[in-house]
């Protein structure tokens, strides 16, 4: 009687995760296949790539954007690429560890992480064992931005970025502004500010979005650097004095961006995919086309808005030469942090 | 909010959503017994499917899965050592003990009871108290968090058994080994020797992998206990017995309970962190000291109802700040927001249904948590009556595949077998992993605070007001102070009373 | 009474970390080093007293007093030669050897018989096969397929 229970107790086990991986592996892929019959003509041309299932790596913990990002495409990138795509976590070092093992790997686009700009421009240029260069990561596209935008709490009184530039004038170095982690992308978006208007504001460095948000909120710093999304939900909470977006952005209409109040500053987070370098042209290609076709898809682009972010659509080429020209740009800020 | 319990009763009277409920709460409970599965990643998984599914429902599954995990954690720490997930840590203390005596059964039952107990008060003060408890998360600041750090830390003196020294000293290799890798403030790499691999830093499962089960199985082969089983108490009415047990002691329930909830609804303390700072101040409110860390059922219940209670305060800052306090609060909210709901102030006023549903499904989790892990318990239990030369393969086996797992990382199970090995060989010489662990969990959260601290301190010029003189910090060091003081001063009393007793025992050690 | 037991030279190790620590600390900027360097000073400091300690009051057992260092040394290369075997074949075939191993090797000359032998190698490869699909197709684990199978 008692076998009976701990049998009875293992084959429901057993039957639960055989249904759950049942429908974690084929479901996306079935649906798909139905739906899109006629599109293998425009694909198919590239030697048949691809012909077994594809590995999508995340750099970051689960549940983070690059993570919701991926998962909004994998649905997308397997009816497109009539084959399943797998997401998998190699997590660590900012980003480091995952592009690490991508650099390593072999060149023949089964394997695509997804990548930060410029995380994978500072990282290799600030750690001396970061584990990859910037160029061992062949970018494929970038399909999303994030820019950064500066907040006061509803309470202070600093009401616009001249009021700000003008107190830290006054008081050098004794403004701070949290932001998330060191050399980071907010890290030098703060840098460029200082240089740009002639101020110091002591930057605090944080763990991650939440803990940034948590401790402005609570009291503890003056300012706080904040990624467009995260920006969107607090807008109520929040006073945005500036965003670093190039034109007012949509989902914040009402905050003016620096460039509008006198200082040349755009900033942001850009995320996108990139395979190891080496890998074949046409193979990078078809990736490509899958990207963009998601990108152009307009339930994407309006989910994507509402959430706060900007969708992007920017090909193998344009991303190389964007990741360029932003690296010739970090370059000398980052020769004059390290002494 | 009672306007809202005829909506309430709709969704959750919905045989489809019970079902999944159940389901998820089993699949948790698998999730969390093995080593390496996170609720975090489960989650992620589960994640797609729920953009199909209505909101609530969707909600539902979550809730279900992270409680179940959260409990299942306890099953490989009472049963291998392991903690499944690292909210267990301090019931390996007490529950190993109690599975090697052939109490398996009873420390199993025990961990249900406290659990559920546990999260039905967390669900009910995330129910009842969200708004009065959001502030208080509010007043967490790095000063606050460095000296919640310094409070755990602190247990170092109740966990070294044997020499106090080398208690300390294990602390300090703890909070070292927890430094390897990038500093979270400062930026620069420590200690990686130039090892690309290191840079990461090591991760906490891995080491607690490697101090908890490596050690445990060779000292079982060396001892050569082999062939025997453990004795596997058959009894009647265990639950009843433990019950009994519990009940005549609701403030050890409540007062694990109400840690957890607290420690929960600070940002970036886990229910690690929850678990053994409740198991310590059960240590020092417990008439009968000795008996903790020999397998004591009051050790178990502490971690366990804690650990649970912290899932209810983990979701407090969520819903009502739009900050999630764990990982896995982060998963939901990423769920909250496809489905075009923003958490955040206002979501109580403008979600109020979906809200309560969410909250009264908690509450229902826990409680078919209880169900579903007594009538499951008997079985688990006798997992230990399993031949030892088949277990322990499948231990080794287990942790192995654990430590890839949490980060698909084939560098950590090299790492586990080097940590392991050298954690052998710390035992022997008498530095035990309970403190070395402590400090790996606590440096982190010590070292943020510290340097945050001296950074917005430094800006305002006044570094030493910044840490000793906002309100909760008072609250935290005077906490501290107390707990550093009682076994001091407990210790002096005994020496007082009977010296030869204790010259005896140090003797044995 | 040997005047270098095992609480002497622990102590002269964890001293000796503890100078490796403050001198990796020196190269860093301020906030990465802070904290790693005050710890290494407690660590300095503590390691100094234990060192007084077991001089004065050594302990009178030996390192290993009472352990069956042939078991020892037999398992904790038996765990090893697992993780070797991972990287070599891959998980799924290094975990059946590895189990069937231990098993055939650890419970005694009884084992050794051919019906045992038989179960020894099902539980092997049920187990492992088991947990396998589950890690690798439930959740999606890419578990390693060593480099003898081109990975």
């Amino acid at each position: 009687m008692r076998r009976m229970k701990q049998i009875g107790a293992l084959l429901l086990i057993i039957l639960l995760m055989g249904l759950a991986g049942c429908s974690a592996g084929s479901g996306p892929a079935a649906e798909g296949k139905g739906e899109h019959p006629g599109a293998e003509g425009d694909t198919g041309s590239a030697a048949g790539f691809p012909k077994h299932p594809i590995t999508y790596s995340i750099p970051f913990d689960p549940g983070g954007q690059s993570d919701l990002e991926a998962r909004r495409q994998q649905p997308h990138l397997e009816r497109i690429l009539h084959t399943s795509v797998v997401i998998t976590y190699k997590i660590g070092g900012g980003g480091a560890v995952g592009w690490s093992e991508l650099a390593g790997k072999k060149p023949d686009g089964y394997f695509m992480a997804g990548i930060n700009v410029p995380h994978i421009i500072l990282q290799p240029l600030l750690q001396k064992d970061a584990g990859y260069q910037t160029e061992q990561l062949e970018p494929v596209a970038i399909f999303q931005s994030t820019p950064v935008g500066l907040a006061v709490r509803k309470d202070s009184s600093i009401q616009t970025l001249e009021d700000l530039i003008r107190l830290a004038k006054d008081k050098p170095g004794t403004l701070t502004a949290a932001g998330v982690g060191t050399y980071t992308g907010q890290h030098m978006t703060h840098l460029l500010f200082e240089k740009k208007t002639g101020i110091t504001i002591q930057y605090i460095p944080f763990t991650g979005a939440a803990a940034t948000i948590q401790s402005f909120l609570g009291g503890n710093t003056d300012l706080l650097w904040g990624n467009s999304n995260d920006l969107v939900s607090y807008k109520d909470e929040f006073r945005l004095i500036a965003i670093g977006s190039s034109e007012r952005f949509t989902a914040l209409p009402d905050t003016p961006t620096f460039v509008e109040q006198d200082v040349e500053l755009t900033a942001g987070i850009d995320r996108g995919v990139a395979v190891p370098q080496g890998t074949p042209k046409e193979v990078i290609q078809v990736l490509e086309m899958a990207f963009l076709e998601i990108a152009a898809d307009p339930d994407v682009i309006r989910q994507m808005t509402e959430e706060g972010f900007e969708p992007k659509a920017m090909g193998a080429a344009e991303s190389k030469a964007y990741i360029e020209q932003l690296r010739a740009e970090y370059e000398p800020l980052v020769a004059e942090l390290q002494p | 909010m009672n306007d809202y319990i005829p909506v309430v009763f709709e969704v959750l009277s919905d045989p489809l959503n019970l079902l999944l409920l159940v389901g998820s709460l089993i699949a948790g409970i698998v999730v969390g017994a093995l080593p390496g599965l996170t609720v975090t990643m489960a989650l992620a998984l589960l994640l797609p499917f729920t953009f199909s599914m209505p909101a609530d429902t969707s909600l539902i599954a979550m809730g279900g899965l992270y409680i179940g995990g959260m409990f299942g954690g306890c099953i490989s720490a009472i049963l291998i050592n392991t903690p499944g997930t690292p909210s267990a840590i301090a019931t390996t203390f007490d529950g190993y003990p109690m599975a090697r005596s052939g109490k398996s059964h009873q420390a199993i039952v025990t961990a249900v009871l406290a659990s559920g107990i546990g999260g039905i008060i967390g669900a009910l003060a995330l129910l009842f108290l969200t708004p009065v408890l959001s502030s208080l998360s509010l007043a967490f600041g790095p000063p606050e968090y460095f000296w919640v750090a310094m409070l755990g830390l602190s247990m170092i003196a109740t966990l070294s058994s044997g020499s106090m020294l080398k208690g300390l000293i294990g602390g300090c290799l703890g909070l070292l080994l927890g430094t390897i890798g990038i500093a979270p403030i400062g930026g620069e790499s420590r200690f990686t020797f130039g090892l690309a691999p290191l840079v990461a830093g090591l991760e906490l499962t891995v080491v607690l992998i490697a101090f908890f089960c490596i050690p445990e199985v060779l000292r079982i082969v060396e001892n050569r206990v082999l062939g025997e089983r453990i004795v596997y108490r058959r009894e009647k009415g265990v639950v009843r017995q433990m019950w009994s047990r519990l009940i005549r002691r609701p403030f050890l329930l409540l007062r694990s309970s109400i840690i957890g909830v607290i420690v929960g609804i600070i940002p970036g303390a886990g229910g690690n962190v929850a678990s053994i700072i409740s198991y310590d101040a059960a240590v020092k409110f417990s008439k009968d000291k000795q008996a903790f860390g020999k397998g004591s059922y009051e050790g178990v219940a502490a971690s366990e109802s804690a650990n649970n209670a912290e899932v209810g305060g983990s979701l407090v800052p969520l819903l009502s700040l739009g900050i999630p306090g764990a990982p896995p609060a982060a998963i939901m909210m990423g769920a909250l927001m496809i489905h075009g709901i923003t958490p955040g102030p206002g979501l109580f006023t403008s979600q109020a249904g979906l809200v309560y549903t969410f909250l009264w499904a908690f509450l229902l989790a826990n409680v078919l948590l209880i169900v579903l892990g007594l009538y499951f318990s008997g079985p688990i239990g006798r997992i230990i009556n399993i031949r030892m030369d088949v277990l322990i393969p499948v231990i080794i086996f287990l942790s192995t595949i654990g430590a890839f797992a949490i980060r698909n990382n084939f560098t950590d199970v090299v790492m586990m077998v080097i940590i392991g090995l050298g954690a052998y060989l710390l035992s022997k010489i008498g530095f035990h992993p309970a403190p070395i662990v402590l400090g790996l969990i606590l440096g982190p959260i010590a070292e943020v605070g510290l340097t945050q601290s001296i950074l917005i301190g430094q800006a305002k010029d006044h570094v030493f007001a910044f840490f000793f003189t906002r309100p909760v910090s008072v609250v935290l060091m005077v906490l501290c102070a107390l707990s550093i003081a009682a076994p001091l001063a407990d210790k002096w009393l005994r020496s007082r009373r009977g010296s030869g007793q204790r010259q005896g025992k140090e003797e044995a050690e | 009474m040997r005047l270098l037991n095992k609480d002497v030279i622990s102590a002269f190790v964890l001293l000796a970390v503890s100078v490796v620590v403050y001198l990796e600390t020196a190269g860093l900027n301020e906030m990465s080093a802070v904290f790693p360097r005050y710890i290494g000073l407690l660590l300095g400091a503590l390691s100094v007293i234990y060192l007084v300690f077991s001089l004065l009051k050594p302990s009178a057992k030996g390192l290993w007093e009472g352990t069956n260092k042939g078991r020892l040394a037999a398992a904790a290369a038996g765990i090893a030669a697992y993780t070797g075997l991972i990287w070599l074949s891959g998980f799924l075939i290094a975990s059946i050897l590895m189990m069937f191993g231990f098993i055939s090797l650890l419970g005694g000359r009884e084992s050794r018989r051919p019906l045992r032998l038989l179960q020894a190698g099902a539980i092997a490869i049920l187990v492992s096969g088991f947990f396998f699909v589950l890690f690798k197709y439930v959740f999606i684990v890419p578990l390693p397929a060593g480099i003898l199978f081109g990975a």
